[in-house]
């Protein structure tokens, strides 16, 4: 029987969908605070050096300016490194904004003018004269792969690459082999928000801060470290975040700007950035990277190599995964894996969406069509033939797997069997057309969350954690549970989030939210209920005298017996008869921590097939992706509706990254020469056609108690490689360097 | 002092001319719905709707465009409208809300309220909704969440709802629909109250003007609406009248983005409105004339330059976007210098000349191809300013073909384009004019190409021998959109393109290459 309150794994319309609309959701840079100052920040242009000499005094002699802070007199704060580390922080001493007088990189932040009006202090940063020298700068990676190094264990969540097995071997036996070199350039996340923090004062050191953040506790640690401030001095608030895709999982510059003129001037500062400085920090690394593989007559792996060299900064060791995915996606004994990185003169890298598994499924997925080719197998079944049911990197079942269902039901949609293999066979008039197919893993992950349920005497729920809605449906989702969990409509039902004045979570990423809060939502609901249940039994309410937590269910807005149905109380009764104005409580984590200091028992991940149709004119070689379905089995889906918006994003990012995105650097100068939105190419809805999602169905008990896996991230997985694929398959081609470019082609 | 309408509320202000009107929208009225993206055109984040009164000021005609590029000197007189302006009371949402709403189409919302001001600008458009038209409205608009299906899903619900809009009176249907507030109707009453007040002030300030370079700004009326108003003081502006000396500012496509904060600090002539820069007539000599502060959507709706060149609405297609569409001009595109400036290729390809007036009045006449001496270096003095463009009339049957190479459809500088006009009578080329940007330090007429076409037969034998012509006369560099070599082997099939277009049946690509 089919409840009017059950709502999870019902397609729901965004709960914060009408702010959107109306224009009524706040950003960062959007509350109207009184007296309000605003910061300009003037980069450098130069990518490395000194500054010799700073004259501000045209500039401090406009009236309306407040101040120009640079290095020569912004205080020394926090003098330790650990004390501008956040939580995802990779190894190395990070970036201080305006620290010192060395120039690190181009476009380093290097004075903020404070003024009256964004105008004027907009106008005065283009005044502002700087002098610089020059020193030699280091930007090219492929001059600096000989120095390559093997990196520490510097950041959360990185893991080294396990190779096992004897890959020589492997190779020798292999009857059939492919070996090539993949590169793609440096991607900038470029949210449609550019970074901002409106930073209100208080007085007496106490602040709101409105920040651009994936997660508020990450901001709120980095300025009581680095400021000396209390939780309570700093509170950082985030309701609304015009996209993130990792460039808010790190406190962006402009943080410790507006917290630093805040203090110093004690009145309000809002400092935001422009386009151009949004390239003025992390980004997806270019990555170099090289692939051989073998094959037995039969068609199963013998040998598999992967081996990754990327950017990083001279300061940070940036470090994802990027070749480990590797030896878990596909059945093989002898696997070589291999990653180092170069430093180079630019800021460090950051994670983007699907740090690590988008660049080493580019060259994974097109090498496996590459070896299917030359095993003389149908893509599709060569990955069959050596699909892994077991994950040897990590020696572990998995909790799940239905990637072969992503693969039958993926390429029945497409007609993936009408496919003829020779490159260059199938026509649509005059046009090419070519099919390929790639896919990917990704982590399915869970972090400890505090979450808080509370029900006042009018029946309305709040529930209440200190995570992150980036445009991902957060907002939605955990309504949807916690109305199903507490028996409520969901309109009786309201989620708040980002503000560290509430329980806290962790920051939104590595697309463990769903599972993360998801899960404690319901445990902090079952806590509810257990309290619903305490009071209703000292009550005059015989129904439920003997009842154990089990024994009820919550549904259509009451506590029922769940051997007679017909016996219920409302919920808001007992809340009333309780005599309090509302009943509270909140999920303990500590079980959580503890299952995270075990070792694991069962390999976790989220799995996509993704089958991909181009259309490529043969005279012209322009490439039209005129059609993709992309199969995904990420466990239980909590709202088809915004996880299909998930999966259908990330097919646009996957198409992007195959023939459009990258920062040019310009080598001389040291710098992105395509530091815009006119130059640094993201698809326009008329470059964007066909695309179909499936979720197939699996269910997982043993992943977490929801059973949920995370969407916003594999669903970009193996794109870009299957319209790579494709267009191997329409023109002959093999392109392995991205973007795919017409000149590539002709 | 400008005098516009922001939503329902009069403005007076003595704000730049120069400023962004997003920046007056954001930081002066503290209106947070319009959103900064970019600050460049690119993204559409900062979409607003400028309602014009027509000429026999009976209604008001709409049109979307960036507010971050939007000088506020172009508001005046005009209706602008915000998210707030199209807000009904009481949180209830409009029928484009709604479907976006409905259909998942908003995920971070940043974009959003840009997709919801386009969608709706095109509600208040005069031409039926197609689904073509419909997602043609938000091709200015960049997403980077949701992948665009829900947005389209989203726009095939409004073309629907729209499928009922009577072509009459469609604002009071709109307005019942709650497509837009009831004040809409009231507009074009508002506007041409305000139209006439400001013909007597101008008068009055032109009068006082002749009489001495008075102050006009400093009067005891000028006041600014904004809780702010701050900025205006400071610099001076508003404090001269603007005269013949000052800068030149018509859409702000260009010049917002590369020399707000300069502009802002002076006084500037504003010549996107003024009577006799608009308009495209045909002249009896054989010439079709436009104002130079036509707009790219003003060839777009021209009758006259669709019977020339029926393929117009796919070429100006590529052409960045409709808002920008909506505020370049095509003197703007050809005094900008842009050695990639699309309609300025177009115009080569087309045989137009510029008409130039100094400050005396005194004009003459300059060659399209004529006007470029070098990189962004033009055959013009600072002080004359381009009037009109005219070009010869096509004959029927002659060919006209615009290419454009870019990496994106809409939104995206061509990293090489190229246009070509034809004559041909029993196979053989009478005349020729082939024109390539984005292959030189200007927009390049390609003469010894065009030359070399003449007298020769339409065949393969002649684009191969025209390419090696070609190859010669164009020198393009490294650069972001390409290499030397790439550019080469662009422009090549770019000519190879014109001459498939021109006659699939003699032309077989793959014996050229």
């Amino acid at each position: 029987m089919s409840l009017i309150t059950d709502y999870i794994g019902k397609p729901t319309s965004r709960v914060d969908g009408p702010a959107k609309v109306l224009g009524t959701a706040k950003y960062a840079a959007e509350f109207n605070v009184p007296n309000l100052l605003y910061g300009y920040v003037v980069s450098s242009p130069i990518a490395k050096g000194k500054i010799t000499k700073i004259d501000s005094e045209k500039v401090r002699a406009l009236p309306g300016v407040q101040e120009v802070f640079t290095h020569e007199n912004v205080p020394n704060y926090a003098f330790l490194d650990r004390s501008y580390k956040d939580d995802v922080a990779p190894g190395g001493s990070p970036f201080r904004p305006l620290h010192d007088a060395e120039i690190k990189y181009s476009l380093q932040p290097v004075a903020l003018i404070v003024a009256d009006t964004f105008e004027l202090a907009r106008y005065a940063a283009s005044i502002l004269h700087i002098e610089y020298e020059e020193a030699a700068h280091e930007t090219e990676l492929t001059k600096h792969i000989d120095e390559a190094y093997e990196p520490g264990r510097g950041k959360t969540g990185y893991k080294p690459p396990k190779s096992r097995g004897n890959f020589g071997r492997g190779w020798k036996e292999g009857v059939a082999h492919m070996e090539g070199q993949f590169s793609h350039h440096a991607q900038h996340h470029n949210p449609m928000e550019m970074f901002a923090s409106t930073v209100e004062w208080l007085g007496d050191k106490k602040l709101n801060i409105y920040d651009k953040t994936q997660g508020v506790f990450n901001s709120q640690q980095y300025v009581n470290k680095v400021f000396g401030l209390s939780k309570d001095q700093a509170r950082v608030i985030s309701k609304y975040t015009g996209g993130g895709f990792g460039s808010g999982l790190r406190p962006q510059y402009q943080l410790f700007m507006a917290v630093m003129a805040s203090l110093q001037l004690e009145r309000s500062v809002r400092v935001s950035l422009t386009r151009q400085q949004m390239f003025s920090f992390g980004h997806r690394p270019e990555t170099l990277q090289h692939v051989a593989l073998a094959t037995a007559a039969d068609g199963s792996l013998t040998g598999m190599n992967h081996f990754a060299v990327a950017e990083t900064s001279q300061f940070e060791d940036f470090t994802e995964n990027v070749v480990g995915w590797t030896g878990t996606l596909y059945d093989c004994k002898n696997v070589k894996l291999g990653y180092r990185l170069a430093k180079l003169d630019v800021f460090s890298p950051l994670d983007m969406r699907a740090p690590g598994a988008a660049s080493g499924s580019i060259a994974l997925e097109i090498a496996m069509d590459e070896m299917a080719y030359a095993a003389g197998l149908d893509p599709l079944e060569f990955r069959i033939r050596n699909y892994s049911d077991f994950d040897q990197a990590q020696n572990l079942p998995y909790s799940s797997k239905a990637l072969r269902k992503c693969y039958a039901e993926g390429a029945a949609k497409f007609g993936w069997e009408q496919r003829t293999p020779e490159p260059g066979s199938m026509r649509d008039g005059n046009l090419l057309v070519g099919w390929g197919m790639g896919g990917g893993i990704w982590d399915a992950s869970k972090q400890p969350a505090v979450v808080k349920a509370s029900l006042d005497a009018d029946g309305h729920l709040t529930v209440s954690s200190g995570t992150n809605d980036i445009g991902t449906g957060t907002y939605t989702i955990m309504t949807q549970i916690a109305a199903e969990s507490m028996g409520l409509p969901i309109e009786a039902v309201t989620f708040v989030l980002g503000d560290t004045t509430l329980p806290e979570s962790p920051l939104q990423g590595g697309s463990w939210t769903a599972a993360s809060v998801g899960n404690s939502v319901v445990e902090a609901c079952n806590k509810l209920g257990e309290a619903l249940l305490k009071q209703a039994q000292k009550m005059d309410h015989a129904t439920f005298k003997d009842a154990k937590i089990d024994d009820v269910q919550f549904v259509n807005g009451q506590m029922r017996l769940r051997t007679d149905l017909t016996q219920g109380i409302v919920l808001r009764d007992i809340v009333q008869a309780s005599g309090e104005p509302k009943m509270e409580a909140e999920n303990s984590t500590v079980l959580t921590k503890l299952e995270m200091l075990k070792p694991p028992k069962y390999s976790m991940h989220a799995h996509n097939a993704v089958f991909v149709e181009v259309k490529v004119d043969p005279d012209l070689m322009t490439v039209h992706v005129t059609r993709v379905v992309n199969a995904v089995a990420a466990g239980r889906i909590i709202n088809p509706k915004t996880a299909r918006s998930q999966v259908l994003g990330s097919v646009v990012w996957g198409i992007s990254s195959a023939l459009m995105e990258e920062s040019v650097m310009d080598h001389r100068f040291g710098r992105y020469m395509n530091h815009n939105y006119a130059e640094y190419h993201v698809p326009v809805n008329a470059d964007i056609h066909d695309i179909d999602v499936i979720f197939v169905n699996e269910e997982d008990d043993k992943v977490n108690p929801l059973g949920i896996k995370g969407i916003g991230e594999v669903g970009l997985l193996g794109v870009a490689a299957a319209v790579a694929n494709a267009i191997y398959h329409a023109t002959g081609k093999r392109v392995r360097d991205l973007p795919i470019t017409i000149d590539k082609l002709l | 002092m400008i005098e516009f309408y922001l939503n329902d509320q009069p403005i007076r202000t003595t704000e730049a001319p120069a400023s962004a009107l997003l920046d007056f929208v954001r930081y002066h009225e503290h209106l947070m719905g319009t959103k900064i993206g970019c600050r460049e055109g690119d993204c559409g984040a900062c979409t607003v709707l400028v309602g014009e009164l027509t000429t026999d000021g009976q209604k008001v005609t709409y049109q979307s465009m960036t507010s971050c590029l939007t000088p506020l000197g172009n508001a005046h007189g005009k209706h602008i409208v915000t998210v707030e302006g199209i807000n009904a009371a009481a949180g209830q949402l409009t029928p484009v809300q709604q479907a976006i709403v409905e259909e998942g189409g908003s995920q971070c919302g940043f974009c959003t309220v840009g997709f919801v001001m386009s969608l709706t600008g095109h509600s208040l458009s005069e031409q039926p909704a197609t689904e073509k038209s419909t997602i043609a409205a938000i091709d200015g608009n960049i997403c980077r969440c949701t992948g665009y299906k829900s947005l389209e899903r989203a726009a095939a619900t409004l073309t629907a709802q729209l499928a009922n809009r009577p072509t009459q009176n469609a604002v009071a249907w709109l307005s019942e629909k709650q497509f837009v507030p009831a004040y809409f109707e009231g507009i074009p009453a508002k506007l041409a109250g305000l139209r006439t007040q400001l013909a007597d002030a101008e008068a009055k300030a032109k009068a006082l003007n002749e009489a001495s370079f008075a102050t006009a700004g400093n009067d005891a009326g000028a006041v600014s609406t904004s809780p702010s108003g701050h900025a205006q003081s400071q610099n001076g502006h508003g404090s001269s009248f603007p005269h013949a000396a000052h800068p030149l500012l018509g859409g702000g496509t260009d010049l917002l983005v590369q020399r707000l904060e300069e502009l802002r600090e002076q006084p500037v002539r504003l010549v996107f409105d003024q009577s006799g820069r608009r308009g495209i007539r045909q002249e009896a000599a054989g010439r079709v004339v436009l104002g130079a502060a036509t707009t790219a959507s003003h060839l777009l709706e021209s009758e006259l330059m669709r019977s020339l060149i029926p393929q117009l609405p796919q070429y100006l297609k590529l052409v960045s976007s409709t808002p920008i569409r909506n505020m370049g001009t095509v003197a703007g595109n050809f005094i900008n210098g842009s050695p990639i400036g699309d309609l300025t290729i177009m115009f080569l390809a087309l045989g137009a000349s510029i008409t130039l007036a100094d400050l005396t009045g005194a004009t003459r006449e300059l060659a399209l191809p004529n006007v470029y001496l070098g990189y962004k270096r033009l055959a013009k003095t600072a002080d004359e300013q381009v009037t009109e463009i005219s070009f010869p009339t096509s004959l029927p049957g002659d060919f006209f073909n615009f290419e454009k190479v870019s990496k994106r459809t809409h939104l995206d500088i061509a990293s090489v384009n190229s246009a070509a006009w034809l004559r041909v009578e029993n196979g053989i080329i009478q005349a020729a004019r082939v024109s390539a940007g984005g292959v030189g330090p200007v927009p390049l007429y390609l003469a010894r190409t065009s030359d070399f076409l003449v007298g020769r037969e339409l065949s393969a034998e002649t684009v191969a021998a025209a390419n090696e012509v070609m190859q010669t006369e164009i020198s393009p560099i490294s650069d972001v959109r390409g290499t030397v070599e790439y550019k080469r082997l662009l422009l090549r099939q770019l000519l190879l393109a014109h001459f498939l277009r021109f006659a699939p049946e003699e032309i077989v690509v793959s014996n050229l290459i």
